[in-house]
């Protein structure tokens, strides 16, 4: 019996360029080590359970550029292995220190096994490369990936140098190509960030559909017939899929999301901070700063600050009971949709790849009891892809989105604000500037080519649009505002050593080596 | 608050989730391994310039009410905005007649436009006044307002771009659509297809 719709879910996994070479530990370097370990191999641990357990499922991951360049780098996976190492070596630790305590023993236990698999996974099955296992998902058809604009730069606040925009979608479709292989079909526009225009970019890449939020598609003209349950063609023929709220916000709510729940794994308590520093110094910053360690032995219990011993066994409980939840509403919401439409609803559910695991521990779980409850439990609904999804509707309506981003407010306030508007004029500037040295070298080699190829390096990376977020919502305020005045000031001296016939080619040297992003990118993507 | 409540606490490490972009309370953020450590980070660059010297203005969209200009000036402009010696103006154009005319500071370089209601095509222009007629010397590009409201709009005409390989054989069976839907997809409708007339609305 054909199903009465379609639950297409895409994981956005996103991490800017955060390598530090420069230093042996680095605090924001870590955000990767914390994301391989907490979300990108248990995904793939549990994606690959289910392909082993025979289970026809569909999922979609966005693997931004800039994530996707330091999952390939040598040094970045050397420490990455270091760090899973450590966790190994720690959570034994913890089984000796627990040893006459019956709460936190098994826990530790629970978390010495755990990261011995993951390293084992990591290794064994992987060879060291996150790379890998998405690629094979992909191969089995099981794993729709999908790019993004190279260093996620917020295209409509970038657009007044159209030059800026092309290069940002073509570098993210050659970087696509270089990681995984393959041509893009689908691509996540930063943040969501739509202006009508922009698709055209994504047409010349050959990239057939992309998200907006459900107001931009719900305010698109003509009037989508189908509201945010079927996609709509652009003018230049590229699809656009709409966020559904209600899907998103089961997961995504504060007040009604399942993470929310008192027995899942809290998220703030961690032994890095909980345990005497002559005890636990050696593995956090060698600084003396505290930070997470990932072991963490509390669960949510509640709002105050008293939390009760985390209990594996009933979260993952948990975590198949609110899949089946879940699967009810989405039987319930695609039945209504499809007695309305007549046709087969698409419900399109985005979320941050690294909500699940590292935010929600239990995430991943959560997605596999989904998947084998679509697969086994209903008829009523099967997982898609986008791209599956117009192959097997590809009569759709035309229309064009409204411009919208999926931030706070739905449009473009968290990337320009009066914390971060200083950021712009430099980055229109810079894109300028590297259209003018893309026109006046239009043949270069030897060190003024890797000159030129070095500024459009520094320039996509100050263009991503995680720093103006993180200053805006005052995280990492100091870091994102020197990362950006770095990579503006190093583009700057680049520029004018090019443009002076002075290229210091020690300090070239030096550049290439710490912001080395991208080592095929080509400054004549800006001619 | 839910210790877990993911919409309005930040973690330290890790980028707060993207969707989650309410403001809220912030967990301290235990600061960057580069404070007090050895190393001396690599060629940390503090100071930006406060001009490039370019004569330039720049609109963007901020959100349905408000757009962002910046702009940027070479002394040759400062003469031309500041000739007479008073602050230079600044001009609003909705859909290109002017609905707002004020002085601005020149060295401000930024401004915050409050949209016009009605939306529609903005542009900004920096001048002067020249006898009771705005002279101006910086203009931006016109910038469209988003709609932010439901379009009155109703067409619905379908598509199946080349790139799908749809034909009409390979849409039989696979698609049902209104007799509209086949037409505007097709034209013709031929009388031997019975399956486009169910009807779905």
């Amino acid at each position: 019996m054909d199903p009465k719709g379609y639950l297409s879910i895409v994981l956005h996994a996103h991490l800017p360029f955060v390598r530090h070479a420069e230093f042996d530990d680095f605090l924001e370097e870590e955000w990767l080590y914390e994301a391989i370990v907490e979300t990108y191999l248990p995904l793939i641990d549990r994606f690959f359970q289910l392909v082993d357990e025979g289970v026809d499922f569909r999922f979609s991951m966005v693997v931004t550029p800039s994530l996707a360049s330091m999952l390939s780098d040598d040094l970045l996976k050397e420490r990455a292995s270091k760090y899973i190492d450590r966790l190994v070596e720690l959570s034994g630790k913890e089984i000796e220190r627990t040893r006459n305590d019956p709460h936190f023993n098994p826990l530790a236990h629970f978390y010495h096994n755990r990261f011995r698999h993951l390293r084992s996974l990591y290794h064994d099955r992987l060879g060291g490369d996150i790379l890998r296992g998405i690629r094979e998902l992909a191969d089995a058809g099981v794993l729709e990936v999908m790019t993004c604009a190279a260093t996620h730069g917020f295209l409509p606040l970038l657009r007044s140098v159209p030059k800026a925009v092309e290069a940002q979608v073509k570098l993210g479709a050659q970087a696509f190509r270089h990681f995984l292989g393959r041509d893009p079909r689908g691509i996540w526009l930063p943040e969501c960030a739509y202006y009508p225009g922009v698709e055209q970019y994504l047409a010349d890449e050959g990239i057939r559909f992309f998200l907006v939020d459900s107001h931009g598609l719900m305010h698109a003209t003509p009037r989508p017939a189908r509201g945010v349950y079927a996609p709509v063609y652009t003018p230049s023929g590229v699809a656009a899929f709409a966020r559904d709220a209600e899907s998103s916000k089961q997961v995504w709510s504060s007040k009604e999301g399942y993470p929310g729940d008192v027995n899942y794994r809290d998220f703030y308590r961690d032994i890095g901070y909980d345990l005497p520093f002559d005890y636990i110094g050696q593995y956090v910053q060698p600084t003396g700063l505290r930070k997470f360690t990932g072991i963490k032995y509390h669960k949510i219990t509640g709002d105050s600050d008293y939390k009760e011993a985390y209990v594996p066994e009933v979260a993952a409980r948990l975590a198949a009971d609110h899949a089946g939840n879940f699967l009810f509403n989405r039987e319930r919401q695609i039945e209504h949709l499809a007695g309305q439409f007549g046709r087969p609803p698409c419900v399109v559910a985005p979320y941050d790849a690294e909500l699940y695991g590292h935010w929600w521990f239990e995430g991943p779980d959560f997605l596999y009891h989904l998947a084998r409850k679509v697969h086994f439990d209903t008829n009523k609904f099967k997982l898609t892809t986008p791209m599956e999804f117009l192959e097997r509707f590809p009569a759709q309506q035309q229309a064009t989105p409204d411009a919208s981003s999926w931030g706070d407010k739905g449009y473009y306030d968290v990337w320009v604000n009066e914390s971060n508007d200083w950021i712009y004029p430099h980055l229109h500037e810079m894109a300028e500037r590297m259209v003018g040295l893309a026109g006046k070298y239009p043949n270069a080699d030897g060190d003024l080519r890797r000159a030129l190829d070095q500024c459009a390096r520094e320039l996509v990376l100050a263009q991503s649009s995680d720093w103006a977020f993180l200053i805006t919502t005052g995280t990492a305020i100091e870091y994102s505002e020197q990362r950006t005045r770095n990579h503006i000031g190093r583009f700057h001296k680049l520029h004018d050593q090019i443009e002076g016939n002075s290229i210091d080619v020690g300090y070239l040297n030096e550049l290439c080596g710490y912001d080395n992003i991208f080592p095929f990118l080509d400054y004549r993507l800006y001619a | 608050m839910n210790s877990k409540d993911l919409a309005t606490r930040k973690a330290p490490a890790k980028a707060v989730p993207s969707s989650a972009r309410e403001g809220g309370d912030s967990v301290a953020v235990p600061g960057l391994a580069s404070e007090g450590g050895d190393s001396v980070a690599f060629d940390q660059h503090h100071d930006m310039a406060g001009t490039y010297l370019k004569p330039r203005a720049v609109l963007l969209l901020r959100n349905p009410e408000w757009m962002f200009l910046h702009w940027d000036f070479d002394g040759s402009t400062e003469e031309r905005l500041t000739a007479g010696g008073e602050d230079p103006l600044l001009r609003v154009l909705q859909n290109g007649s002017e609905v707002l005319r004020t002085a601005v500071d020149l060295g401000s370089r930024r401004y915050y436009i409050k949209i016009p209601d009605g939306g529609g095509a903005i542009q900004a222009q920096l001048g002067r006044d020249g006898a009771g007629e705005f002279l101006p010397i910086l203009s931006s590009e016109t910038v469209a307002a988003p709609a932010a409201r439901i379009s009155d709009d109703l067409t619905v005409r379908l598509a199946a771009p080349a790139w799908t390989g749809a034909t009409r054989e390979t849409l039989v069976g696979n698609q049902i659509l209104t007799e509209a839907e086949y037409r505007s997809l097709f034209g013709e409708v031929p009388n031997d297809v019975p399956w486009y007339r169910r009807s779905t609305r």
